[in-house]
């Protein structure tokens, strides 16, 4: 029997199953963890905005249509939109954090100092495109570093894919001036990918 | 371009990640055990009060011209009798008659068909009557006004009113979810009043139901409306 996809799991989550959500947590859970951290230079901070981005698009279950049954643009989407809101995220939400288990005190020991790089490698490069409008920092981080693709950005932000590609266009554009003024490029080499 | 600047992705440990997931479905859970309990709540409110109204009045004599005040819900009846079963819902901006009609579509008037047709009558008590019709003039035999055509507008404009305050009050109204707010009693009547004014509504006074409000703590509040009276009924809710 085939896997479910995201459509049928978030199906069966919004008419009362919740296993079916955490299935759908564990399978994107990783992507949303990552995209936060690179929003945020922050490791700790970005595993509770996981939690908090799960529940939030608990809350706003039912007003979801997943384009072509793909759960994680839309979750990206929420995940931006926590982080622009961030304490009214975390205040929504700060009787379910308080219930996180005792055990999940912090235990990367055996790579602390990995993850300590890579915060301040990440604080360089957001302070980078700090002077980027914020709208195309979003674009900037759903397609460059969470390597969506342009139309998958266009239903994470809910703009047109033409937009997508412009704001896009206009953060590289304005990346590479920095670049050549103080800052360190932010670009990956790989390109955002087509749908 | 140089790509090494940005970090290489790194995963949860499989435990953490478990412990996440089992806490989130708990939440999930818990959320929707505290969303039917809120639901059963603000039914206990509002509908003995809508029903009150409704059955107190009574339905003896009808003035044929009069407009209806109860923007808040409607009753859709089973048979054109003043006296059939009633299912009271709230009125969402849709016409009367529409809302009714998908009542009856979807099986919640009872297992018979659904009416071909249906007239939206005034009731004594000024709340809005649906009943299944058999021609044109089901609410004249019923003694009743037909409801008449500025009733879309108004409706229109009330359920404007009550999802503004609902959303101020982060309260639950009818099929919207909103996660609630912790408000002080002053707090929420400023909330509600500042609604009120700016909409035309500064002849609607508020009442707050029940003690849930205490002079130093704030509570989530439900939300209830009295056409008749012209009050919005703040209820606040113990914590889950």
């Amino acid at each position: 029997m085939g896997q479910a996809t995201d459509g049928d799991l978030w199906r069966r989550a919004v008419d009362g199953e919740p296993d079916a959500f955490g299935v759908l947590f564990e399978r994107h859970a990783q992507g949303v963890y990552n995209y936060l951290f690179r929003r945020t230079a922050d490791w700790a901070l970005a595993e509770d905005l996981t939690s908090v981005v799960f529940l939030e698009a608990w809350r706003r279950r039912t007003d979801v249509r997943l384009e072509r049954e793909l759960a994680l643009p839309w979750l990206l989407g929420v995940a931006t939109n926590v982080l622009r809101n961030r304490r009214r995220s975390q205040w929504r939400h700060r009787a379910a954090l308080e219930r996180l288990p005792r055990e999940l005190a912090r235990d990367f020991a055996d790579e602390a100092n990995g993850r300590l790089d890579d915060e301040r490698q990440m604080r360089t490069l957001l302070r980078a495109i700090a002077r980027l409008p914020r709208r195309e920092q979003d674009v900037l981080a759903l397609c460059a570093w969470a390597e969506l693709s342009y139309e998958e950005a266009a239903v994470a932000l809910g703009i047109p894919v033409g937009t997508v590609r412009s704001r896009l266009s206009r953060a590289r554009a304005r990346t590479r001036e920095l670049a050549h003024e103080d800052e360190p490029d932010c670009l990956p080499a790989v390109p955002a990918k087509e749908a | 371009m140089n790509d090494e600047r940005i970090p290489a992705q790194r995963d949860l440990p499989p435990g953490r990640l478990q412990l996440r997931r089992e806490h989130l479905v708990m939440e999930v859970a818990i959320w929707d055990r505290a969303a039917r309990r809120r639901r059963r709540r603000l039914a206990l409110v509002l509908v003995p009060a809508v029903l009150a109204v409704l059955a107190v009045t009574g339905f003896t004599t009808y003035a044929l011209t009069r407009e209806p005040n109860h923007l808040e819900s409607i009753g859709c009846f089973e048979t054109a009798e003043l006296d059939g079963n009633i299912a009271i819902v709230n009125a969402d901006g849709r016409g009367a008659r529409a809302i009714c009609a998908e009542l009856w579509r979807q099986g919640d008037m009872g297992p018979g068909p659904a009416p071909k047709s249906l007239a939206a009558c005034v009731l004594e008590t000024g709340a809005v009557g649906v009943f299944p019709s058999s021609g044109k003039d089901t609410c004249e035999q019923l003694g009743l006004a037909d409801l008449p055509p500025t009733y879309a507008a108004e409706a229109e404009r009330f359920a404007a009113l009550r999802d503004a305050i609902a959303a101020e009050l982060g309260a639950s109204y009818g099929s919207t979810e909103r996660d609630p707010k912790c408000l002080r009693e002053d707090e929420a009547r400023a909330l509600a009043r500042r609604e009120l004014d700016a909409r035309g509504y500064e002849d609607w006074s508020i009442e707050v139901i029940g003690s849930g409000f205490t002079e130093s703590s704030c509570a989530a509040v439900s939300l209830g409306f009295d056409g008749e009276r012209k009050v919005v009924l703040l209820v606040p809710e113990p914590d889950e």
